[in-house]
């Protein structure tokens, strides 16, 4: 028995390594070259999930423009807006799409909208403590066990391991659920998209980032969280996930992501203000078409986030213009 | 000589003066910095309070409408008239005319989407047209010109005696609800095609309304509600997913934003909120949900595109109502009587109404904060999707039909249970630790204990909170047993104390001094030590291996790692240096003649601190006790980062809790500045502040009590 749960969990991890060794930037990307030389202070105010990836585009921005200083703040998506508006900031990493309130508050102060970029796609995982038998989610299980709203249609509450299956010393153990702070754009589209815009429960554990949702489920073995797939660690593991009841789990990997079958894929955005009139800042273009090089989406894998295809870089980078 | 000692009296006086002015300068400095800084959270706060405001700014006459919608930035109104052509309404009364182009004139009607995005119309030969209606912003130097764009997305036959109900659309798909004398049909009209779905709805079809997506439908017929879930292109629905009987005859119905909510207006005023909520065995009923203020027949209900409120048309007048505050914002000055028309801007900014004859009025909006009312920050509420009232904290969601949950009660409870239980940790064992170290300890043990506690204010907040919360937490929810054995620690010991003290006096005498302090540490680590290596046998034994799952299933208590034990451990942390320290100096400055005399008298060292000192510096000691629960309410750091932050009302020793501060510093930063989030948690801060100097205030009065009364003593 345990030989057969070891070895079920060694073909995980390994079949996990394989799936982050297969990711890999399309080689038709083109690399990066300079349009301007450009110095300044170039700052970014925003996303906690994207803080990792601003710093290292930020090492690798400088390391072709070295009198640039780049200034990275992620405290959650929800900052990003309010940073445009009072103009501390030139770049919005957020990880979720803007609320039409916010887009109004920049339009008021600018009398034009923000400009969305998208940079990355993430796939949002559900973590599980590493010794969690557990097989497979679906989002109404999932939506079931985080939502007192339960707008997924599952029929009651599930509040203990063994309403989902799992057997032996799980029966009958609660399900302690971590989660993030409502700053957060994952909190946003966990909300939208597993909890079908259902409310949150009162006993989801907020915590402030989202290496501390991961860190959480790693010191509790009943935990269970979610956050994006650049901060899974060996003490947890990422659930496979479907979409319906019963359907088809996948792996939040990049072929599953692309092809649009994990449910809980995203695109991570960079929002700038751009005067629709005039040409975009030459500094905050060049960090933008230094994102959307060969070299930015490379980053984007070492950081454990997924890629954007050719086909939406060239869309990007036509937004630059 | 004698003029050096006037002179050096002089310098001493101007010194003195001069000292006098900079304390008596400073203290004012302190106190007008308070009363700024509580001027300040007033201001912000205020704003909260101020009533929504609606102007009317001016008429512009037109054709005969059938239908309008406005622009994002509401420069014009879009009427369709009769006539078959589209008139952009400028507000200097500049009229702009597009023609509808394939569709035969003499419209019988015509609908706009909610979002103004989709115009669907039935023209006089009894075809359905769908049109999608844009104006795309471009830029003439610096002056914004809207560029209007219409563009027909497909047509179908319907026939006669058929009305237009609702119209959603996305991209180039549009969906329409029709109604007729026998049932409703949904068309979904899109570039590849046309599709109908029937609904079998008993009688015929008064108003109705579609969510968003176009996956759901609310009907109202002359006698009940029904819903329709799942409406995919081309599937028949023989019968609706819930209905239920209404108690009035409705005439106009409407989805809110966030599509929860149905409003339905009825022919006698009636206005009610009505939504579908899983039923208990199964399958979904229809709740009535909200009640609103009644008045003349409902014309129309136009919802809001950015929040929770919606417009009722009557047939003389129309309001502004909100959902989640159950209130009516503000009527429109000035409605035209008759009006056909009447909708809210897309960002809420204002409203407009047309008038049979065409004439076109407007009203600018400013309904500042309606979701933020007495009611909604202090009782339960109603909230959409909702069995029954209730208090919740979940202030921001990821679109914008989330409905903000701004109830400040789970953050007040949080607030003083994270208090609480740090101070029936840290209380007793600071004040006990203040009487041993003052009246019974060996004073070089009292040199060195005292800077020691006195050190661990010197900790930051931040450290505590982060060792809590990644340390401490696992660590009690491992070993629950000790964790409670150290809780009992202090009353045991006080328990022998009590045994010992009816001891023969010959051996009381043989212990005393650093010998006594060692038995009492000897006693501990050997009862630490046994705890510890019983702890697994005593899990097998009468928990069933851990306690944890035993307290679930047994008594059904869940535990959470991070709850209010780990917190009053960490919380009592920081307290305890304040407590301690204060209530060290009340029992220093007990004057010493005091005890030395109550000894005389032949009292024992204990009598005397319990007969003497203890009365003495009991105003001390109470002054010592609010400042830690004062410190205890305002800490930040500890209860962020060992709480979890879950904003519950359970006041159970194995949940955690979301305090205001701890809200303040996560929420703050991310609030838009000005926005109700934003204000609601500076009026958060001023009752904090409230809080901590109500405390203090209680600490000043009762001591100076306590003072008067046992002045005496001390004097």
């Amino acid at each position: 028995m345990s030989t057969t749960k070891l070895l079920a969990a060694t073909l995980l991890a390994v079949s996990a390594t394989v799936a982050a060794q297969v990711v890999a930037v399309d080689p038709s990307l083109p690399r990066y070259q300079k349009q301007a030389t450009v110095s300044g202070n170039l700052n970014s105010v925003g996303s906690d999930t994207m803080n990792n990836l601003m710093t290292l585009w930020a090492e690798g921005f400088r390391r072709h423009h070295p009198t640039v200083k780049v200034q990275v703040e992620g405290k959650g998506s929800s900052t990003a807006p309010a940073a445009l508006i009072a103009g501390t900031a030139q770049l919005g990493p957020m990880s979720r799409d803007m609320k039409p309130s916010e887009e109004d508050a920049i339009e008021e102060k600018y009398s034009f909208g923000p400009t969305q970029i998208r940079t990355a796609l993430d796939t949002l995982a559900v973590y599980v403590n590493k010794d969690n038998p557990i097989a497979a989610l679906s989002l109404p299980e999932i939506d079931a066990m985080y939502s007192k709203s339960r707008k997924g249609g599952y029929p009651h509450d599930l509040t203990t391991w063994g309403q989902l299956g799992l057997k032996g010393t799980w029966v009958g153990r609660p399900i302690s659920l971590y989660g993030r702070n409502s700053a957060s754009g994952t909190y946003g589209f966990f909300k939208d998209h597993a909890l079908f815009k259902g409310d949150f429960k009162d006993t989801v554990k907020e915590q402030p980032g989202s290496a501390s949702v991961v860190q959480g489920v790693s010191e509790d073995l009943y935990g269970i969280g979610y956050s994006g797939i650049g901060y899974r660690t060996s003490g947890v593991r990422a659930v496979p996930v479907s979409e319906k009841l019963g359907g088809t789990p996948y792996e939040p990997t990049y072929e599953h992501a692309v092809g649009g079958r994990y449910p809980l894929a995203r695109y991570l955005y960079i929002y700038i203000v751009r005067d629709p009139r005039r040409p975009v800042d030459p500094l905050t273009r060049e960090f933008l078409r230094y994102v959307l090089s060969r070299e930015g989406q490379e980053i984007v894998v070492k950081d454990g986030y997924l890629p954007l295809p050719p086909k939406v870089v060239a869309e990007e980078l036509a937004k630059l213009q | 000589m004698k003029g050096d000692t006037a002179r050096f009296r002089a310098r001493a006086r101007a010194i003195d003066r001069w000292m006098a002015g900079l304390i008596t300068g400073g203290g004012a400095a302190v106190l007008v910095a308070t009363l700024l800084l509580v001027l300040f959270l007033v201001i912000e706060t205020v704003p909260l309070l101020r009533s929504p405001r609606a102007s009317a700014e001016g008429v512009v006459p037109q054709g005969v409408p059938l239908a309008a919608s406005e622009d994002e930035y509401r420069e014009r109104v879009t009427v369709v008239g009769a006539e078959g052509d589209l008139h952009l309404v400028g507000r200097d009364g500049e009229v702009e005319v597009i023609p509808l182009g394939e569709v035969k004139p003499a419209l019988e009607q015509a609908l706009f989407s909610a979002d103004g995005r989709f115009l669907a119309v039935i023209d006089g030969v009894g075809r359905l047209h769908a049109l999608s209606w844009r104006q795309r912003v471009t830029w003439e130097g610096e002056k914004r010109v809207l560029q209007p764009r219409l563009r027909a997305i497909a047509a179908t036959a319907v026939g006669d005696g058929k009305h237009l109900l609702a119209v959603v659309g996305e991209g180039n798909t549009a969906k329409v609800l029709v109604g007729s004398e026998d049932g409703a049909s949904l068309v979904h009209l899109s570039e590849d095609g046309v599709s109908t779905t029937n609904l079998a709805v008993a009688g015929a079809a008064v108003a109705g309304a579609l969510a968003a997506s176009g996956a759901q439908a609310w009907i109202a017929t002359a006698t009940g509600l029904q819903w329709f879930q799942r409406l995919d292109p081309g599937v028949s629905l023989s019968e609706p997913t819930a209905s239920v009987p209404l108690g009035f005859r409705p005439s106009a119905a409407a989805v809110l934003l966030g599509d929860v909510t149905v409003v339905l207006g009825g022919e006698s005023g009636e206005v009610e909120a009505w939504q579908a909520l899983p039923a208990a065995g199964g399958g979904w009923r229809l709740d009535h949900a909200a009640r609103f203020q009644g008045g003349e027949r409902v014309v129309a209900v136009a919802p809001s595109q950015r929040e929770k409120s919606f417009l009722v048309q009557r047939v003389t007048t129309a309001e502004i109502l909100h959902l989640t505050s159950r209130r009516t914002l503000v009527a429109l000055p000035e409605f035209p009587p008759g009006a056909v028309l009447a909708r809210l801007s897309q960002r809420l900014d204002g409203a407009f109404a047309v008038t049979a004859e065409g004439a076109v009025h407007r009203w600018g909006l400013q309904l500042h904060h309606p979701e933020a009312s007495f009611a909604t920050l202090f009782l339960p509420v109603r909230y959409e999707g909702y069995e029954r009232a209730d208090v919740v904290w979940q202030s921001s969601g990821g679109s914008a039909g989330f409905e903000p949950k701004l109830s400040l009660l789970p953050l007040i409870v949080g607030t003083l249970k994270g208090a609480l239980y740090a101070l029936l940790f840290s209380a007793p064992l600071a004040l006990a630790g203040a009487l041993y170290v003052n009246q019974f300890a060996p004073r070089r043990l009292r040199e060195v204990v005292k800077p020691v506690i006195e050190l661990m204010a010197a900790v930051p907040s931040v450290v505590v909170g982060f060792l809590a919360a990644l340390f401490l937490a696992p660590l009690v929810r491992e070993h629950l047993l000790i964790s409670a054995g150290v809780l009992l620690a202090a009353p045991s010991v006080a328990a022998v104390a009590v045994v010992w003290s009816v001891a023969p006096a010959r051996w009381q005498r043989r212990l005393s001094g650093t010998r006594e302090l060692l038995v009492v540490l000897g006693m501990l680590v050997v009862a630490g030590t046994s705890l510890i290596l019983l702890e697994p046998h005593l899990h097998q034994a009468w928990f069933g291996g851990d306690v944890v799952h035993w307290l679930y299933d047994r008594l059904g208590v869940s535990y959470d790692q991070r709850n209010a034990v780990v917190v009053g451990f960490a919380l009592g942390f920081a307290v305890i240096p304040i407590i301690f320290t204060i209530a060290e100096d009340a029992l220093s400055n007990v004057p010493p003649s005091l005890v030395a005399a109550s000894m005389a008298l032949g009292a024992t060292p204990w009598e005397a601190a319990r007969t003497v000192v203890i009365p003495a510096a009991s105003p001390g000691l109470f002054a010592a006790v609010m400042l830690g629960l004062g410190r205890a309410v305002g800490e930040t750091m500890i209860v962020l980062m060992a709480t979890g932050n879950t904003p519950l009302m359970s006041m159970s020793p194995f949940n955690g809790m979301r305090t205001m501060a701890a809200t303040i510093a996560v929420e703050l930063p991310e609030a838009p500045y000005g926005g109700t989030l934003y204000r609601v948690l500076i009026l958060t801060a001023l009752l904090l502040f409230c809080f901590t100097f109500a405390i203090n205030m209680v600490a000043a009065a009762v001591a100076e009590r306590l003072r008067k009364r046992f002045g005496r003593l001390a004097a």
